[in-house]
């Protein structure tokens, strides 16, 4: 019989976990509140994605090399450029903005944070196993007792933890810049959730490079992931254009779409932020579930593919 | 003596976008190598010898046959921890320093901290780069990269080492050094698979060799027994006249031979360059 390898058990694992959380919450109904099976998932998946992994040497040597790449790439300099940039816009914008002025802000910072964190998330993930193959550096690396699973979900670590990194400097100087022209009185709580919104959003568009970047080069998976990234953003367009045709085919291939593509709405707080509604923390724990889980089915496909990628072949 | 490396009947045949063969790289290889030698890969640019290297350590698969490394296959982790590789270019991550890389394939392979420290030590020792431990590898010159690429074997103190042209692009010095490294390595009961295509290289390391031509064996022994021309004598002598080479000639008739060629045996370009190099530095020290 053939052994079950890593990638394998790893879906059962995140399969059976979510199944039994399932399987106890109808068994347990009344029992425990509802919203407990939620954030216990959450977690299960928190540990499943994250920490589980990281108890592994060799994943943690190379998610730590990832991370020291990052931060010696000219990287910082363009974070340290959008410091600037958004401390300038707030001072500009805040004076010349009538009414609102803290929410037209905020909204403007939040999509400079979306376009910058984007692009610093897609460079770097869509290049993050293709550029070891391009560059060989992964012949060496696989002559050493490390699993192509291990390279793939090393590599995703690394690059979300860089990307969180990048995100949380950037949320800082962005809140830190408002509470300075603003003041206590005007900030928001919501202005936290959305960036931590933004967060997640960047997780998941890591996950899904990393894994394309396993079979695309840099600029089709660039291209990809990008595309990916739009139609995430319209999947309630996506759902209105599909209600209104009549041909069963474009319905049936919106349907099979909007179950692949990732749902960026969930991680959208700029419009709740624009009534001055607040999430509650059930809907941003359940966001934080769904990437994960949709992290962890990502990754598992592009520890499948890697695991018979002829590395010499591009 | 046992086998460390055996191929059977391997072929590798890579194919287009649409599943159609485009180049068969390897043809039907047999190969065993004997724990303990210096075994060279020989052939012509496109021979199938970096295929066999990429198959061996399971960066591609194989369409046919069968590898077994220490009897087991090329993608069993633990035969990984003995197998160390240098590719032909080193390819390693430029923005890490020397000292960095060799941490982290230490710790890659395992190594704990106290015993990782002590061995990058040595390793810098060996192939000469304590002195440019802390520069970024990127801003390394080619003979440099090649220096770390075997350190990071070195480090790992593998039983099999797989080495890709491992001279190539280094100066006749950088050359020999890396050659003493070798035999060292055979020394100490290590294996070494190398492949080349630099004939005189093979032929002063090597115990045996393979001649591959288009992904087929054309030839296998020792390299002794390929080399020698059997049906021919070699005599080296010193201090003779011309008179008595006369002599020699005369005998050589008489007893049915054919001398072939009488003069002065030369010194190979190699051992030529070294030596005046070593005196012009130790003059110069």
């Amino acid at each position: 019989m053939r052994k079950i390898k890593f990638p394998a058990i790893y879906i059962i694992v995140v399969i059976f976990v979510l199944l039994i959380t399932y399987v106890l919450q109808s068994a347990g109904k009344g029992l425990v509140p509802e919203l407990y099976w939620t954030y216990f998932r959450a977690a299960a998946l928190f540990v499943l994605v994250f920490l589980l992994p990281l108890f592994n040497r060799r994943i943690r040597t190379i998610a730590h090399s990832v991370l020291k790449e990052e931060i010696r790439k000219k990287t910082l300099y363009v974070i340290l450029l959008f410091m600037v940039l958004i401390v300038g816009i707030i001072h500009i914008f805040g004076k010349i903005a009538p009414g609102n002025q803290h929410i037209f802000v905020s909204e403007l910072g939040l999509s400079g944070m979306t376009m910058f964190g984007l692009l610093f998330g897609i460079f770097m993930a869509s290049t993050a196993i293709y550029k070891e193959m391009e560059k060989k550096t992964v012949y060496v690396m696989l002559s050493y007792p490390v699993s192509r699973q291990e390279i793939v979900m090393g590599k995703f670590i690394g690059n979300v933890i860089s990307v969180t990194m990048f995100s949380c400097v950037l949320s800082a100087v962005f809140i830190m810049s408002l509470l300075l022209r603003f003041g206590f009185e005007k900030f928001e709580i919501m202005l936290v959730y959305s960036c931590i919104g933004l967060m997640m959003e960047f997780m998941v568009i890591v996950a899904i490079a990393i894994t394309t970047s396993t079979l695309l080069s840099t600029i089709s998976n660039f291209i990809f992931v990008f595309i990916i990234f739009v139609l995430g953003h319209m999947t309630e367009q996506i759902i209105h254009i599909t209600s209104r045709v009549e041909a069963d085919s474009i319905k049936s291939a919106g349907k099979i779409l909007l179950k692949i593509i990732p749902d960026f709405s969930r991680f959208e707080f700029k419009d709740m932020l624009n009534l001055g509604e607040v999430v509650d923390v059930n809907t941003l724990i359940s966001s934080f579930g769904y990437a994960l889980l949709y992290c962890a089915l990502m990754v598992s496909i592009g520890m499948l593919i890697f695991r018979k990628r002829e590395v010499d072949r591009l | 003596m046992e086998n460390i490396i055996e191929i059977k009947s391997l072929k590798k045949i890579y194919r287009d976008f649409w599943n159609r063969p485009k180049v068969v790289a390897v043809d039907g290889l047999n190969l065993a190598v004997k724990k303990g030698e210096i075994f060279g890969m020989l052939g012509p640019n496109g021979s199938g010898k970096t295929t066999t290297l990429k198959l061996l350590l399971g960066l591609i698969f194989p369409s046919a046959g069968s590898i077994r490394i220490m009897g087991v296959s090329p993608e069993n982790m633990e035969c990984k921890k003995n197998i160390g590789y240098m590719p032909e270019e080193s390819y390693l991550y430029g923005f890490l320093n020397a000292d960095e890389i060799l941490d982290f394939y230490g710790r890659l392979n395992g190594m704990p901290e106290k015993l990782r420290r002590k061995r990058i030590n040595e390793v810098l020792d060996i192939v000469g780069l304590s002195e440019a431990r802390k520069r970024r590898v990127a801003d390394y010159s080619k003979g440099m990269s090649r220096r770390i690429g075997l350190a990071q074997v070195l480090l790992k103190d593998p039983e099999l080492v797989l080495l890709d042209e491992p001279t190539i692009g280094l100066d006749p010095i950088g050359s020999r050094e890396i050659k003493d490294i070798i035999k060292g390595l055979k020394d100490r009961g290590k294996t070494v698979l190398l492949s080349s295509h630099l004939l005189a290289e093979v032929q002063t390391i090597c115990d045996r060799i393979a001649i591959l031509y288009r992904g087929k064996l054309v030839e296998e022994g020792s390299v002794e027994d390929l080399l020698t021309v059997s049906d021919e004598t070699e005599i080296i002598t010193s201090g003779l006249k011309s008179a008595d080479i006369d002599k020699l000639k005369e005998l050589v008739n008489k007893s049915g031979g054919k001398l072939i060629s009488v003069g002065h045996p030369k010194e190979t370009l190699e051992s030529l360059f070294i030596k005046l190099i070593r005196e012009k530095s130790g003059k110069d020290t």
